[in-house]
């Protein structure tokens, strides 16, 4: 029985490089698997909720919100340590931190939470994540993992001071979940939650404020790996093009920059203890000569709090072969069902890219490339929805999400 | 050195899964060129048979060929929008098209003994080729990529394939194509490889061949055409030429005249095959 919490294994969609070709095209999957096999006790984890409370969250919203508090109260454990800051013109910490729940149920009251949350008017976000990401880094313990879970449906006062302040906080060992709904800036949030290599999760996509606060909260909990970081140094002269993050989530990671030494080093995120987190890197090889060649050494370094285990390191060398073969003959099927999630977020960035720039036709025929490559009715159907309404210049930011939803797979609940 | 798809001409790096133009699937898992069987229909068997008609096109995309009942707006194969039932249009009424019928689609792709399919048959150009008169007019000629084009009918010109799924560098009117067929339409083709310093520059450019194979020259060799017969005529003493993957090479300024199906082999790096 293996005794890692971490298994890594590490894949290539071609094992058989031809040399007839002079450049041949391919995919590494590096995969991070939870060892289930080992017990391992619950992660105590530290949840910072920073709570929009503007103007505009007045009313239904704000019911809303409190009952998914609720639901939030109920499912933490008593390992979890919570802190509360809403913010509206200013911030305030109406609840620091600490697994006193019982403190943090009186705020499931609407009226109490109105009264005692302190904090309405404008969207002063940079204020909420400076003093939450403040409240962890000061009164939490530093083995213990630390989570911002930022909720809005808005627009920051001021995007860029916002930015800096999730920047800073990232740099601290912070991460940071957004969750956003009603109108909020898709591009910025996205980019906020880039940060820690996420994207922004629709509350409005995934179910509402109760369903996404529960999810949430159940992936943060469910971390077995924390600080995870990829290092991988390719060998020989193998062009390397971009990678993706392709499970749970399908995410773009964006065009892998090797340093001098060859080196490329990538932070993850956390692995859960429920699914594996998958790596998709795209490559090209050189045509070399005949027989076995070491493509890239793999390292992943993590961390497990709950075992107080710290900079532990796994490796893998990936080779393939180089043979006399005329034709790409077998490809592995795993590899090339990610390529294929791949495929399709990237192809809705180019079309995204497209549409900004005010061509939607040539966005409509990259939906058309997703509609031949989509494997669910649901994403055919998304498609020939988006291409409808490209072609008839309605494409409005409703429809632009749920197209990034449904390439990145968030409009499927997170596996178990 | 890039292959082309199929479907559209896009050119692509062998080892990619799916075109990035068309959305095909590129793999060598691929379809082997009969559709995928249609998924069992649980309607009832009164529901109207439909045909997702190829040389139909809705909202920029063609249809697949699937024939079977309609269970909602979409094509269940393709996800593409049915037919309307629009008597102004030229399809209105057609019947569903006999089923021992080859679906036309599929007639338009050649495969080749290895299991791909060939890149698009390469189409002749309108106007006159005109090879670049100066190395900078040369040098800053864009590869370009080939148009997927209908494939001729029987009865076709000659034409010069290359074998292996590879391609080669077609200049056509002084603009660089990838390409896997040549029409042999012209009374002279020659072969070998650029010299950009001293201005020359092949009809079939091998360049990307000869940083592994110094046995392909500058001026390597000429197809011609004489009275309706074909000549391959080896210029270059130094260079690999046989036929038909035999081991004599072929002589110099001799012209060696074609017959259909014969394998020219460019000394290790490319066979290119006459056809008529």
């Amino acid at each position: 029985m293996s005794t890692q919490p971490l298994n890594l294994s590490v894949k290539t969609q071609i094992e058989r490089v031809p040399v007839a070709f002079e450049e041949v095209r391919n995919a590494l999957l590096v995969k991070l698997t939870p060892n289930r096999s080992l017990p391992v006790p619950d992660t105590e984890v530290e949840i910072g909720l920073v709570l929009d409370n503007s103007g505009s969250m007045m009313g239904q919203p704000q019911q809303d919100l409190v009952r998914a508090l609720g639901t939030f109260v109920r499912r933490c454990r008593p390992g979890d340590h919570v802190a509360g800051v809403a913010f509206g013109s200013s911030a305030n910490t109406f609840h620091p931190l600490s697994n006193n729940h019982a403190r943090l149920s009186a705020f499931t009251d609407l009226a109490y939470y109105a009264t005692h949350c302190g904090a309405s008017g404008s969207t002063n976000m940079e204020q909420g994540i400076r003093q939450a990401a403040s409240e962890l880094l000061q009164r939490g313990r530093s083995a213990r993992p630390k989570t911002l879970l930022l909720m809005t449906d808005g627009c920051a006062d001021k995007g860029a001071a916002a930015m800096n302040a999730a920047r800073h906080a990232v740099e601290q060992g912070v991460r940071i979940v957004a969750m956003a709904f009603g109108g909020y800036d898709t591009e910025f949030m996205d980019q906020l939650a880039s940060l820690s290599n996420d994207s922004v999760w629709d509350i409005d996509l995934a179910g509402g404020l109760d369903s996404t606060f529960g999810q949430r909260l159940g992936a943060i909990q469910d971390q077995l790996a924390t600080n995870v970081v990829l290092e991988m140094e390719f060998l020989g002269t193998h062009r390397v093009l971009d990678s993706y993050t392709v499970s749970p989530t399908t995410i773009y990671n964006g065009p892998v920059r090797l340093g001098p030494d060859r080196r490329w080093t990538q932070p993850l995120q956390p692995v859960e203890r429920s699914q594996a987190l998958e790596i998709l890197v795209n490559v090209v090889h050189p045509r070399l000569s005949l027989g076995t060649k070491t493509l890239a050494r793999v390292n992943v370094q993590y961390d497990v709090p709950a075992l107080n285990l710290y900079r532990q390191t796994i490796s893998r060398d990936v080779s393939v072969e180089y043979t006399n073969d005329q034709a790409i003959t077998t490809v592995d099927a795993e590899v090339k069902q990610r390529v294929n999630d791949a495929f399709l977020e990237g192809q809705r960035l180019r079309a995204e890219a497209y549409r900004q720039a005010g061509d939607n036709e040539a966005a409509a025929k990259v939906w058309g490339t997703i509609k031949k490559a989509a494997q669910t009715d649901e994403l055919r159907h998304l498609a020939n929805g988006t291409i409808k309404k490209l072609l008839g210049g309605q494409m409005a930011e409703d429809d632009v999400r749920r197209a990034k939803a449904g390439t990145q797979k968030k409009l499927h609940t997170r596996n178990a | 050195m890039m292959t082309t798809c199929h479907a559209c001409g896009e050119p692509f790096l062998p080892g990619t899964l799916r075109c990035q133009n068309c959305g095909t699937d590129l793999s060598p898992l691929a379809s082997t060129g009969t559709r995928p069987s249609p998924p069992q229909q649980t309607g009832s068997p009164a529901a109207a048979e439909r045909y997702c008609d190829p040389n139909l096109i809705v909202h920029g995309f063609e249809g697949c060929g699937y024939r079977g009942p309609m269970l909602n707006d979409l094509c269940p194969m393709c996800g593409n929008l049915w037919a309307k039932e629009d008597s102004s249009s030229p399809l209105a009424g057609t019947p569903v098209p006999d089923p021992s019928a080859p679906i036309p689609s599929q007639q338009t792709i050649p495969r080749e003994p290895d299991g791909l399919p060939a890149a698009a048959p390469f189409s002749p150009p309108t106007q006159p080729r005109t090879p670049p008169t100066t190395p900078a007019a040369a040098a800053s000629a864009r590869v370009v990529t080939p148009v997927a084009v209908p494939p001729p009918a029987r009865g076709v010109s000659p034409r010069l394939v290359v074998e292996g799924s590879q391609t080669v560098i077609y200049n056509m009117a002084g603009q660089l194509n990838h390409v896997s067929e040549i029409p042999f339409d012209t009374d002279q083709i020659s072969i070998g490889h650029r010299d950009i310093e001293n201005g020359h520059f092949p009809d079939i450019d091998l360049v990307s061949f000869r940083r592994f194979d110094p046995h392909l020259s500058r001026r390597h060799a000429v197809f011609l055409r004489e009275g309706g017969r074909h000549f391959i005529h080896v210029l270059s003493p130094a260079n690999s030429t046989t036929l038909n993957g035999t081991d004599t090479l072929l002589g110099e300024n001799q012209k060696h005249e074609l017959r259909p199906g014969d394998r020219i082999f460019f000394s290790d790096s490319i066979v290119i095959r006459f056809e008529q």
